[in-house]
């Protein structure tokens, strides 16, 4: 089966473990899908923070929804005007 | 990433500290939909309708106030219907309604019929059969039908769905077997002059006078074996028919006479309400009232109407006239009279008139004998 992740590792020179931490896709700053976070930590209309493995993903933005939280994946949307890992 | 299902979930709103963590905990067993944190205390989210209960009694174990405060989906609703005991009694009682009429003929369509009555067989088929598609033999209906009602051919009957269709081909009676076998009736007052008998029994014979209704040719024969047959009458009969017409005359009478002055006043009306009017007095001792209504508009949607009251002054005299001056007048008045009772094939035979009366009145009585066809079916009398 056709795996997005998987195409786009395998063209990538980097190390196939560290890719592995966890994904994350950003549709016209209106979706953002993670796959692998590994729990919540702050929740917001403005603001949403996840870990990950190796620090914190945190989201900026206007009217934030997490649209849909799993053990794995979440997916956030709004106005997402910025993502930026935290160590 | 996971389908989203969004045909069946449950709202639920948290209130307390710390709901991250909670968040985080429940996804680890629940997928949570459409989280949105409109407080810091309070925090609304979704979860399938199945999982609602658990996700509740989880968080309500972590110290949160918990609210399903809606949900939608088929389990909701049928949740619902089923925890309802009104719409599972009208459930109940629909389906025992269906099953109950599904059984029964609701409606009987006779086709083909063209003399017979078709009420008339519908109510055969009422008072001799049952309407419960169970009890109903359609073998046992046509071979009824066909006995009741001498004039069916070929019957067939058929259930199709809750009606029961009756198809009737109809006998076709020969010509001499046609009709309603009424009798030829006289429909004028006359002597009969001659008869010409196509079938039937004759009821008269030359030289007989008839009154108007009276029976000319019976709608039977008897045969070479003395047996009674009913057949269509057919004859032609012809008889000396009298038209009569008559005229008045009293040598002393009043007329009243229009004197050629008049009034005329018109009111314009709208909804029953006069909102003109050029009402004059009337100088005139007596006088005839012609009255007339107009539509002044062509549409309805303002119904103005103009009332015109002609008033036409009358005057009464006495005028003395002898029966003589105006003899032949009146004699040809009531012939005149008499003449429009005359038909386009009609024979005038001869002409008389008798005056009579007195005393300033008379009559003139004027008889026109003509020869013509006579004889009509029992419809044809009025």
């Amino acid at each position: 089966m056709f795996n997005f992740f998987d195409e786009i590792k395998k063209s990538s020179p980097l190390d196939g473990q560290i890719l592995n931490d966890y994904q994350i896709i950003n549709m016209s700053s209106r979706l953002l899908y993670v796959e692998g976070h590994q729990g919540l930590v702050v929740l917001s209309k403005e603001e949403i923070v996840f870990r990950v493995k190796g620090g914190r993903l945190s989201v900026e933005g206007d009217g934030l929804i997490l649209n849909e939280l799993t053990d794995k994946t979440l997916t956030i949307a709004g106005k997402i005007k910025r993502v930026e890992a935290q160590e | 990433m996971k389908k989203n299902k969004r045909s069946s979930r449950a709202k639920l709103r948290i209130k307390g500290l710390n709901q991250e963590r909670a968040l985080n905990s429940l996804s680890k067993d629940f997928d949570i939909f459409n989280i949105d944190r409109a407080d810091r205390r309070f925090c609304e989210f979704e979860v399938e309708s199945k999982n609602a209960k658990k996700v509740k009694s989880a968080l309500a174990a972590q110290g949160f106030e918990v609210e399903i405060i809606s949900s939608r989906g088929l389990s909701h609703w049928l949740k619902i219907a089923l925890g309802s005991y009104g719409i599972i009694t009208a459930l109940i009682l629909s389906t025992i309604f269906y099953v109950a009429q599904y059984g029964q003929i609701w409606l009987v369509k006779v086709v083909g019929t063209q003399t017979l009555d078709k009420g008339e067989i519908v109510t055969f088929i009422d008072d001799n059969f049952s309407r419960s598609k169970s009890k109903l033999d359609t073998k046992d209906m046509e071979d009824a039908l066909k006995k009741q009602f001498f004039k069916i051919s070929s019957v067939s009957v058929a259930v199709v769905g809750q009606s029961l269709l009756v198809n009737i081909y109809e006998k076709t009676l020969p010509p001499e077997m046609q009709g309603q076998f009424s009798p030829i009736f006289s429909d004028f007052d006359g002597r009969i002059t001659a008869v010409e008998l196509v079938q039937g029994t004759l009821a008269v014979k030359p030289g007989d006078i008839v009154q108007k209704g009276d029976i000319l040719v019976q709608p039977f024969i008897v045969d070479s074996q003395g047996q009674m047959r009913e057949v269509e009458p057919a004859a032609k009969i012809h008889a000396n028919v009298w038209l009569r017409g008559e005229s008045e005359h009293s040598e002393s009478r009043m007329v009243t006479y229009r004197t050629g002055n008049k009034i005329v006043c018109d009111e314009i009306s709208l909804f029953g309400l006069k909102i003109y009017s050029n009402a004059k007095e009337i100088t005139f001792s007596s006088f005839d009232l012609e009255k007339s209504e107009t539509y002044l508009t062509k549409n309805n949607i303002l119904p103005l109407i103009l009332q015109k009251n002609i008033y036409y002054e009358t005057k009464t005299e006495q005028i003395d006239q002898s029966f003589e001056e105006v003899k032949e007048q009146k004699i040809d008045e009531a012939k005149q009279n008499a003449l429009i009772y005359l038909q386009e094939c009609d024979i005038i035979e001869s002409e008389d008139y008798v005056i009579s009366g007195g005393s300033g009145n008379y009559t003139v009585t004027y008889l026109v004998t003509v020869n013509r066809s006579i004889g009509v079916t029992y419809e044809g009398l009025f």
